[in-house]
């Protein structure tokens, strides 16, 4: 009797492993920033890596549309080096993705020293984010002295 | 004004520091009057967060911009029910409002439980103050709601457009009631340790109080995904994003949990596991809140990589070890009062029903922090997306639909072969009418087969049951078949309310399955061109720009056909708000139980053409109608039968009597019942 409900547990929890190491060999990305990105890149071969890019932010006034406003290229910046980006993706970005959004893309990384993003992600804009609190104390200030 | 809120929260910590003084003292004296004096304080924290909320809604709602909160939250043009909620859209005012909620809580708590469970309540109101205790910490000291600016704006900075959505207004609530209720449960279970009262007691009493959070984490999660459906613009509802995670996984384990305790409620077993899933529960919620407002792992989501962190860390590892200390030290006390006694049986489906509920919540789990886990051990942060979750998380799935249509049929401790042949006979005729029926809709794709089968086959055993029980009542007691249904779901709630349930979860099933074959295409079309796309035709008639007070939209109009017939004027639009310079995307869907043709107006170039990105998503509005069954249903469980009331009055009138109200003694730790 007992034996049975071991012999179960055993396949269940096997299975799990099984569902979890497969999972993540077809959907993984190394996360880098963007730093440890160009470094890599000058030593080691990332292009046949899928990439995960975070941390980084998209530099003002860089976005250039396609011609029906889909898919951009852009660069993004970590406030010291930058990185031209092109999105190759199918959905249309999300609402979030503008000027000086924080952004986490997801892709590859070219020869061509250009990161194709297939995913991108742009942080909720929501107000305890973005440009910090004190920036805007700051800014306030002044207006009112002014 | 902004003062008065400040001080009440202060005296509200004052006031939780005293009850759980008050109650804790008065159980190991058994002095009723200082237990009821501790129950009384948790009325006055209410009272006193109520008069915390009013203060900062107020100031919220007369735009005083030199608090902070307000004017880091909203504006002067946004719409009045939209500056309501943002009592709860920003940072330290959720916490304040979460913590109101628990205060909530715990005034029904007191009040329903005046005259039942009385060794259980001092322990579960001692509990409950120290939850209030930590969140008016946190908003004292690292989530302040109150604070002022040295000046007065003129205007606050506002809510993004796109969370002014209803469904974002409602959905936010929705969840923190979800996940702060989920103390509830812990907390009579812990009562039940200390007490040492370890009989079923305490899981009758919690199991209501589990029925509620889990409601309403199951509906904040729906909301959640139909807000993210309408206005996000990707033809998706669930992207397995941590913060989606983080509420999803207690109601896994509370799911667990609602199955596990029939089993002790019947047999006296797994009294041990059901301890365990409730500090686990529990413990998912916390973790889940520390881990949206910590920074551990990045979300799409936004939360401040704020302070509260840490707090967390020491909340929940202090709650965690009194926990696994009592519930060792009580161990002896809580052995199985039965075996298992075949492998056939209703006990060995629940159980299966727990490991796979629970396999599900490690995959979950294991997703959300594989970054954290592999950069611990490897040095290397691998993340893993959706199609990891969806992988593992669809064949675990499969083995509980499975289970959900079998366990009815099985006999509680055993069954005989002869029996399971009569019993699933008709569900699996179910299963059969349901794979040909998929097989013949939509293309074929073995899992989406799989899964539109099991959910035929779990319909055939609910049916089934309902069937059986309708006509054997029909027979005892002469009533119509559709008056002994609604006799059925009116008397015995738990088990025919608890069936409707799964045929919630089963149309639920039916439209995640959806998922599975759902097309997406982009397509430039000019005025009046006509493009096919599966069985439609769509046709761009025309686009127009205006200027709307706080916004420009570009909306464009297509007429959608099916083989020649006229369905419906599509109005997809793009709107920028000017205040926050934000774009929208406004998306056009018609909508049918079979599938949505789900339209999005990408952009439009000089000549007038437009780019159109459209998602043909099967079986969305299944979706929809099982959640929408399943808080009725849910809510329809857990409301009480007149047994549940009479009950309630028999305790009521053995306890007004001082004399016996409390016995010195039965309270204690040392007694042991």
């Amino acid at each position: 009797m007992r034996y049975k409900f071991v012999v179960g547990s055993v396949v269940v929890a096997a299975g799990l492993v099984f569902l979890l190491i497969s999972g993540v060999r077809q959907s993984s990305a190394r996360h880098l920033t963007l730093d440890m990105l160009l470094q890599q890149a000058a030593s080691s071969e990332l292009s046949n890596q899928r990439l995960q890019l975070g941390g980084c932010t998209v530099v003002d006034g860089s976005i250039q549309w396609d011609e029906y406003r889909h898919r951009p290229e852009f660069t993004v910046t970590d406030g010291e080096r930058h990185l031209q980006v092109r999105y190759t993706g199918n959905a249309v970005l999300p609402d979030t993705f503008r000027d000086k959004a924080l952004v986490v893309l997801e892709g590859r990384f070219t020869s061509s020293n250009q990161f194709e993003a297939d995913l991108v992600f742009a942080k909720c804009p929501s107000k305890y984010e973005g440009e910090s609190y004190d920036d805007h104390v700051e800014a306030l200030k002044y207006e009112g002295q002014s | 004004m902004i003062d008065v809120g400040y001080f009440a929260l202060c005296l509200a910590l004052a006031m939780a520091g005293y009850a759980i003084f008050a109650s804790i003292l008065g159980a190991r004296r058994g002095d009723e009057g200082l237990i009821r004096s501790g129950e009384n304080s948790v009325l006055v924290v209410f009272g006193l967060l109520s008069v915390s909320v009013g203060a900062l809604w107020y100031a919220i709602l007369t735009h005083d911009f030199q608090v902070q909160y307000v004017y880091e939250n909203s504006d002067r043009s946004m719409p009045t029910q939209y500056v309501v909620a943002s009592l709860w859209g920003g940072q330290n005012g959720s916490v304040l409002f979460w913590g109101w909620m628990l205060s909530l809580y715990s005034v029904g708590v007191v009040l329903f439980n005046r005259y039942r469970y009385r060794p259980l309540m001092p322990y579960v109101v001692s509990g409950l103050a120290t939850y209030s205790f930590f969140f008016c910490l946190l908003n004292l000291f690292v989530a302040d709601p109150f604070q002022q600016l040295p000046f007065s704006p003129a205007d606050g900075r506002g809510l993004n457009p796109i969370l002014q959505h209803p469904y974002m207004a409602i959905h936010p609530p929705m969840l923190y009631a979800g996940m702060v209720g989920m103390s509830v449960p812990f907390a009579f279970a812990m009562a039940a340790l200390m007490s040492g009262q370890l009989d079923n007691t305490w899981l009758r009493a919690a199991r209501r109080w589990l029925l509620i959070p889990w409601t309403f984490l199951g509906a904040g999660n729906l909301l959640g995904g139909a807000w993210a459906y309408l206005e996000l613009g990707w033809g998706g509802y669930w992207g397995w994003d941590p913060v989606e995670n983080a509420s999803f996984m207690p109601w896994l384990a509370a799911t667990a949990l609602l199955h596990s305790m029939m089993i002790q409620e019947r047999k006296g077993m797994l009294k041990v596991w059901n301890m365990v899933l409730v500090f686990f529960t529990y413990g998912m919620t916390v973790f889940g809140t520390f881990l949206t407002r910590s920074g551990v792992v990045s979300s799409v989501h936004s939360f401040a990589q704020s302070d509260l962190g840490p707090f967390f860390v020491v909340f929940m590892s202090v709650t965690a070890l009194i926990a696994i200390g009592l519930l060792v030290f009580r161990l002896p006390q809580l052995k199985s009062e039965n075996q298992l006694e075949s492998f056939a049986s209703r006990e060995t489906a629940f159980l299966l029903n727990n490991w796979i509920l629970l396999g599900i919540l490690f995959a979950v789990l294991w997703g959300t922090l594989f970054p954290v886990l592999s950069e611990a051990f490897t040095g290397d942060k691998i993340t893993v997306g959706a199609p990891f979750f969806n992988s593992v998380i669809t064949p675990l799935s499969m083995g509980l639909l499975l289970l959900t249509g079998a366990g009815p049929l099985f006999a509680w401790r055993r069954t005989s072969a002869a029996s399971l042949k009569r019993d699933f006979a008709v569900p699996i005729a179910a299963t059969i009418v349901a794979g040909v029926a998929a097989a013949t809709l939509y293309e074929l794709h073995t899992y989406a087969i799989i899964s539109l089968s099991l959910c035929g086959f779990v319909a055939g055993s609910v049916g089934l049951e309902f069937y059986r029980a309708m006509g054997s009542r029909h027979r005892s007691t002469g009533e119509s078949h559709l008056r002994a249904l609604g006799s059925l779901l009116a008397k015995s709630k738990r088990r025919y309310g608890g069936y409707v349930v799964h045929v919630a979860i089963l149309l639920l099933f039916v439209g995640f399955t959806g998922q599975a074959f759902s097309i997406d295409k982009e397509m430039v079309l000019s005025y009046g061109e006509t493009k096919r796309i599966g069985h439609y035709e769509l046709t761009y008639e025309t686009l127009a720009h205006s200027e709307e007070p706080g916004m420009s939209i570009s909306a464009a109009a297509l007429s959608l056909h099916h083989r020649g017939e006229f369905l419906c004027t599509l109005v997809p639009e793009r709107r920028f708000y000017h205040s926050s310079e934000q774009n929208t995307t406004e998306v056009a869907i018609y909508s049918t139980f079979r599938e949505d043709f789900y339209l999005i107006l990408v952009g439009s170039a000089e000549d007038g053409s437009a780019k159109f990105q459209i998602y043909i998503n099967p079986l969305v509005n299944w979706v929809w109608t099982g959640g929408i069954l399943f808080v009725l249903s849910s809510i329809w469980t857990m409301w009480p039968t007149r047994r549940d009331r009479k009950l309630a009055a028999a305790d009521r009138a053995s306890l007004r009597d001082p004399a016996v109200a409390i016995r010195p003694g039965s309270v204690g730790p040392a007694a042991t019942a």
